[in-house]
């Protein structure tokens, strides 16, 4: 059974341009805008699910779905949790585990569109930093000292918040405080602010703590851990390792983005194989004796069927390519939002990973197969006299 | 035959591709009427704010409180004719992802703030009278099926009780609040039961005392101008202990609104790219039609009619579908709301789809079809007569 050559089916596409672009953008804009909701899950959950670690452990509250909202007393509490046996020691025997104070403050933007709500973050110094090692750094200028009103900020808030260069000063209610370097994290704490936790509870009038973080012993099961100091009779707290926290913590935008691009994408997608079939359509029914005489000529039944077909796989591949053209550009596109567990503002970017970009394409090419499939059977169906009769 | 007759048959010349451009622009419709009732529910809070409503907060965060001493204070600023603690209260009934907002308030007072959320005046009087009483949106009653008089356990994330029991609330009253800015599927309760679970808490020291209330909701006389009382209140706790940060009840909505950061934006392109999309794809279809519609045009012309006339045809088949399609997208899309509110409890409680978007949805699809149809329609109206004729026969 010989096939209808490649080149026709091209050379088709080519005579009808008008058609074949305007069917390929439809399916285009479609796969874009599939493209650009995942970008952007993309970006938010490699920005919390992929950091923290496995061997450090956050305590918090029982019932506390984020920092925000838990509360562990100090230093009753705090004291009592940091001799716990899985705690890992420091050369000099020290536990390797800090209480640390955690609130969204309300500071001004730099574009001068009021302000936004950041995290600021009190640590024990330095405990705190060891426990996080090389993924914490500091960049420009110098840590804060321990007992002092010095505070680091993270570099992305440089330039979105007043007030962050070195040298430049904060006000935490009505306590100054100096900013005396730039740090670098490679995940969640990338866009907080950090100081002395004594300093800052004092400033803020907090005399609590938010969380105990700690580096864990090699080999320690949280999961065992976590139901031993669930009904603790003295200090019962909720236990997971820093991966897991910020894995849940996606979740508070992750479901909104997954309904937005669940309902926008099978909308959309539904909305550009009417489109494509709508062309299909057309185009076999203005070529009904361009079919019949294809028959004429000796070609079956199938290869006009996959003739067709092909025809709408190249305009649904075309249209795919051109979505993910379109798509490109918004990688590495800086965008902010807000973790609704604790309503800080969180700085992500568009990720348009490989993946995204060969499931976009994918996708358009399924798109096109699906709008062309009805009109290439119908086509296939032809009776060759008359459509040769036909107009 | 009449010419709208023509028209009819026209566009039943081809069923399928009739029906699937119809089911196209009702989708496309259907879409940019949600992403486009997102973005207005989001600004709809801020603008139905009242004007006479200040909310006092610390300007520290949302998670500093202000001592309850504040009150008294705040009433004898001039210009101030009430104030009313809100204090936010973290909880769930029986499953965390059964989420709402919950707060506790001076009700007597609420009440007085909020004219627009009604209530009926015998349930109002329970309320008060009833320490453990509270008001629900009636929304919010209806999702969980409660009635007047029944017993709601409520836990608490913030409010924890050892052994974690929950908290339990008598359903007194029902709301229904007639503005957007409050939405129906709030919990308002006594703020004095909050202070009585507070106490047990700080004996065993978990939250600070001076922490008490996180909103003041302040009220303004007639014929005294916000901002004057704004300045005033914060000059007060200028130093301290809590420095205030005082703003009309509108800046208060936008600033949870803002929280979403460019969001409304990228929905903003997204409906964009949705209506380019059915705009390209109306010119493909009522190209062909076009193309397929030459020697009619030519029989018409030779037969004597206008040389506008098939194009004109042609416009109009291509609004009648697309517009057909578009109000049926639009109204469902209205339709869908109730649905899509329960979807989006956490973060648009009181999402809506308003007339005016109902409305711009509908000219949009008219106007897309008649955009789309108007380089094809052009393009038959130009034809020569003669040259279509001698074609193709």
């Amino acid at each position: 059974m010989r096939l209808v050559p490649l080149r026709y089916t091209t050379r088709s596409l080519v005579v009808r341009w008008s058609p074949s672009l305007f069917s390929a953008l439809g399916i285009g804009l479609t796969v874009a805008v599939l493209g650009g909701v995942l970008a952007l899950r993309e970006g938010f959950s490699a920005l919390l699910a992929d950091t923290g670690t496995d061997d450090v452990a956050v305590y918090l509250r029982p019932g506390a779905q984020s920092e925000g909202e838990s509360l562990v007393r100090y230093p009753v509490d705090t004291n009592i949790l940091k001799t716990r046996p899985e705690v890992a020691l420091d050369a000099n025997g020290t536990p390797l585990a800090a209480a640390e104070s955690y609130l969204g403050l309300k500071l001004e933007r730099t574009n001068g569109t009021g302000t936004t709500i950041v995290t600021v973050r009190g640590v024990e110094i330095p405990t705190s930093m060891a426990i996080q090692g090389a993924r914490w750094r500091v960049v420009e200028g110098r840590g804060p000292l321990p007992g002092t009103n010095e505070v680091v900020v993270g570099r992305p808030l440089t330039s979105r918040i007043k007030d962050t260069s070195i040298g430049s000063t904060l006000t935490f209610n009505v306590t100054p405080f100096q900013v005396v370097g730039i740090f670098e994290n490679d995940g969640a704490y990338a866009s907080e602010i950090w100081g002395d936790v004594d300093r800052i509870c004092a400033a803020l009038e907090r005399p609590f703590r938010q969380r105990l973080v700690a580096k864990l012993k090699p080999g320690t099961d949280v999961a065992a851990i976590a139901a031993e100091l669930e009904s603790d009779k003295r200090v019962p707290v909720k236990v997971q390792t820093e991966k897991a926290y910020f894995a849940a913590q996606t979740t508070a935008l992750g479901g909104v983005l997954a309904f937005l691009a669940g309902i926008l994408t099978s909308l959309m997608g539904a909305a550009a194989v009417l489109g494509a079939v709508n062309t299909m359509l057309a185009a076999v029914g203005a070529r009904t004796r361009e079919v019949g005489i294809l028959m004429t000529v000796g070609y079956r039944r199938f290869p006009v069927f996959f003739c067709f077909l092909v025809e709408a796989a190249i305009i649904g591949l075309a249209g795919g390519v051109l979505g993910a053209l379109l798509v490109l550009p918004f990688n590495g596109l800086q965008t902010s939002t807000t973790n609704w567990n604790t309503f800080t503002e969180i700085a992500f970017a568009f990720r348009v990973t490989p993946k995204i970009v060969l499931t976009s394409i994918s996708v358009a090419l399924v798109l096109g197969i699906l709008g062309g499939t009805v009109p290439a059977w119908r086509a296939s169906r032809l009776v060759p006299t008359a459509a040769l009769r036909r107009l | 035959m009449s010419l709208l007759k023509l028209v009819h048959r026209n566009l039943w010349r081809h069923p399928v591709r009739t029906s699937l451009t119809f089911a196209f622009s009702a989708l496309a419709l259907f879409l940019f009427v949600f992403l486009t009732s997102v973005v207005t529910t989001l600004a709809a809070a801020t603008k139905a704010s009242a004007t006479n409503r200040i909310a006092v907060q610390s300007a520290a965060s949302l998670y500093v409180y202000m001592p309850e001493s504040y009150r008294a204070k705040i009433e004898q600023v001039p210009g101030v004719e009430s104030t009313c603690p809100w204090v936010w209260f973290g909880g769930y009934y029986q499953d965390p992802s059964n989420f709402f907002a919950q707060f506790a308030v001076d009700l007597a007072t609420h009440l007085d703030q909020y004219p627009e959320a009604e209530v009926d005046p015998a349930q109002r009087a329970e309320l008060l009278a009833d320490r453990q009483g509270c008001l629900v949106g009636d929304e919010l009653a209806d999702k969980f099926g409660w009635k007047v008089g029944d017993k709601i356990p409520i836990l608490s994330n913030i409010y924890t009780v050892e052994g974690g029991k929950a908290w339990e609330f008598t359903l007194r009253a029902t709301y229904h609040s007639r503005k957007p800015n409050i939405d129906n599927k709030t919990m308002f309760f006594h703020w004095d039961y909050l202070k009585e679970m507070r106490k047990a808490l700080r004996a065993q020291g978990f939250e600070a005392s001076g922490q008490d209330v996180g909103v003041w909701m302040t009220k303004v006389k007639d014929g005294f101008d916000p901002d004057a009382v704004i300045a005033a209140i914060d000059a007060l706790f200028e130093a301290g202990p809590q420095r205030t940060r005082t703003q009309t009840e509108a800046a208060f909505q936008a600033q949870f609104a803002s929280m979403l950061g460019n969001v409304p934006t990228f929905l903003g392109w997204i409906g964009g790219a949705v209506l380019f999309a059915i705009f390209f794809s109306v010119m493909n279809t009522a190209g062909m039609a076009g193309r397929e519609r030459s020697r009619d045009a030519g029989i018409l012309k030779a037969l004597g009619f206008k040389d506008r006339l098939a194009g004109g045809m042609l416009l109009l088949e291509s609004m009648a579908v697309v517009g057909v399609g578009g109000v049926t997208g639009a109204v469902s899309a209205w339709l869908a709301a109730p649905a899509f509110r329960d979807q989006f409890a956490q973060f648009l409680p009181n999402y809506f789809v308003g007339t005016p978007t109902l409305l711009l949805g509908i000219a949009i699809a008219l106007f897309i079809g008649f955009a789309g149809g108007l380089y094809p329609a052009a393009r038959l109206t130009r034809l020569r007569t003669v040259t279509v004729l001698r074609q193709e026969a």
